[in-house]
């Protein structure tokens, strides 16, 4: 499995924060690649075992559609065991398609390890850490900072360094969590431009992909 | 591509997030220049808004000064500009609009002898005067000159107004080949006119500048808008190009420009 820093990063501080009960997640991807990471609701709010919030699943899948993202597997966090699956994890693993990733935060050192689970057969999968431009096959042509830069003064510059490129080329913007992050790509899209993906930033910013139409 | 400055991107902003404007349409409208014939009830509107909107070169063209009478329309001017030369008062507000913006000031009547070097260089025209011998020179003018430009004219409760796109469309005289006898329609001075129709009126040909500078919609050309604020009917009558125009038709009689008779009660000639 190929994913990038941030999401990496992200999951790991998700599965720090929801200490001392196990956090969990969808992953998405694109091409291949893991570039981003929806964080459920763990309903059983239990250090041992989670269960995710299915209007919460069903919010996530639709969103990564709406964005041209594939699911790529789930994660969930071991608070104080190794990141293997355990018998639960085995048993409740349906999908042969996607990985199971697992963040154990029983070392010192985080631990993240994916594996592939059919029929009750355990692989371990290789992780491969990517950064975030070749992360879609693409290196941002310029990057336009937005971080504090509210609406619509973001799309303002958005534009401004879209204006800068020619056809095919990428921006990468970082934009700030909340309506920036559903309003620029969206506006950027109207205009015909294509939204490559976007990361969780470990910030909690956004940075998100665009080639100019 | 011009570099904007934080400020800019501020002041612009509302073009830069239009799709069909954006960061290139407003480079455009900074690199454009528009001269602005008349500094009076049509051109008061046109001259703020271009100013605003950051078209980098207007040109204003007045002989007046500004009078009291002038004020219930003519909103670049005010109280304290009595007297003042209406070209200057005008260029002041622009100024103070947006600091962005170069005005050029004519205080001058057009005429035929000075309008094809007055508008040469110029990417558009507006015509904002007040009778029509006057408005038939600058269409001529904008003609030879090959210069599109946005006819206008008020009175009363009543505006119309069409854009030229010379060599393209209809001009003025297609439809009109020649200006009214003196006196056959009163000018504002004689009928009176509603203030806020100069806005209605000016704001539309304001609009038709941005959009020929941004390359943006379609044009008011081939076609007269007129409204009645009275009943706020608008209309508009499709025009064509006339084949035996006398001016831009395929063999013209109107080579070169002549200042034709203004209406008797005009005494005071008006650019």
């Amino acid at each position: 499995m190929e994913i990038t820093r941030q999401v990496r990063k992200a999951i790991i501080d998700h599965a720090e924060g929801e200490l001392p009960n196990e956090a969990c997640g969808y992953l998405a991807e694109r091409d291949g690649v893991v570039v981003g990471y929806y964080p459920l609701t763990n309903l059983d709010k239990a250090a041992d075992h989670y269960s995710m919030d299915p209007q919460e699943q069903f919010t996530a899948i639709r969103e990564m559609r709406a964005m041209g993202l594939k699911l790529a597997g789930v994660y969930h966090s071991h608070p104080a065991t190794p990141a293997r699956p355990s018998a639960e994890d085995i048993r409740l693993a349906h999908d042969p398609e996607i990985s199971y990733l697992i963040i154990s935060l029983a070392d010192a050192e985080p631990a993240v390890k994916s594996f592939g689970i059919r029929g009750g057969v355990v692989s371990p999968q290789e992780i491969t850490v990517v950064e975030e431009g070749e992360s879609m096959g693409v290196k941002a042509d310029a990057v336009k900072n937005c971080r504090g830069i509210g609406c619509p003064m973001n799309l303002v510059h958005a534009k401004v360094g879209l204006a800068a490129l020619r056809s095919g080329q990428v921006l990468e913007v970082i934009l700030d969590d909340g309506p920036p992050v559903i309003n620029v790509p969206a506006s950027a899209g109207r205009e015909g431009h294509r939204v490559l993906g976007q990361t969780r930033l470990a910030d909690g910013a956004w940075s998100v992909l665009l080639e100019k139409c | 591509m011009t570099d904007f400055s934080e400020e800019q991107l501020h002041r612009y902003s509302r073009h830069i997030l239009l799709e069909d404007v954006g960061v290139e349409g407003q480079a455009r409208l900074l690199a454009g220049k528009v001269l602005i014939i008349g500094a009076g009830g049509l051109g008061a509107p046109v001259a703020l808004y271009l100013a605003a909107a950051g078209v980098g070169t207007i040109g204003i063209v007045d002989n007046d000064h500004v009078e009291i009478s002038n004020l219930q329309r003519q909103i670049t001017h005010f109280t304290e500009d009595i007297g003042a030369a209406k070209v200057e008062s005008a260029a002041a507000k622009m100024r103070a609009v947006n600091p962005d913006v170069t005005v050029n000031t004519y205080r001058q009547y057009v005429s035929a002898a000075n309008i094809r070097e007055l508008i040469r260089g110029y990417d558009f025209v507006v015509d904002g005067v007040d009778n029509f011998p006057t408005k038939f020179l600058i269409n001529d003018a904008c003609v030879m000159e090959s210069i599109p430009f946005s006819h206008g004219g008020i009175l009363r409760f009543d505006g119309q107004t069409m854009s030229v796109v010379p060599g393209k469309s209809a001009c003025y005289r297609c439809s009109f080949r020649k200006p009214p006898p003196p006196d056959a329609v009163p000018t504002c001075s004689q009928a009176g006119v509603l203030g806020a129709i100069a806005g209605m009126l000016g704001t539309i040909q304001a609009a038709e500048a941005l959009k020929y500078l941004t390359g943006t919609g379609r044009l008011l050309t081939d076609a007269l808008l007129s409204f009645d604020a009275k009943t706020m009917d608008f209309r508009k009558i499709r025009l064509r190009r006339q084949e035996n125009c006398p001016l831009c038709g395929s063999s013209p009689s109107i080579t070169e420009l002549s200042d034709m008779e203004q209406a008797v009660c005009g005494l005071k000639r008006r650019a």
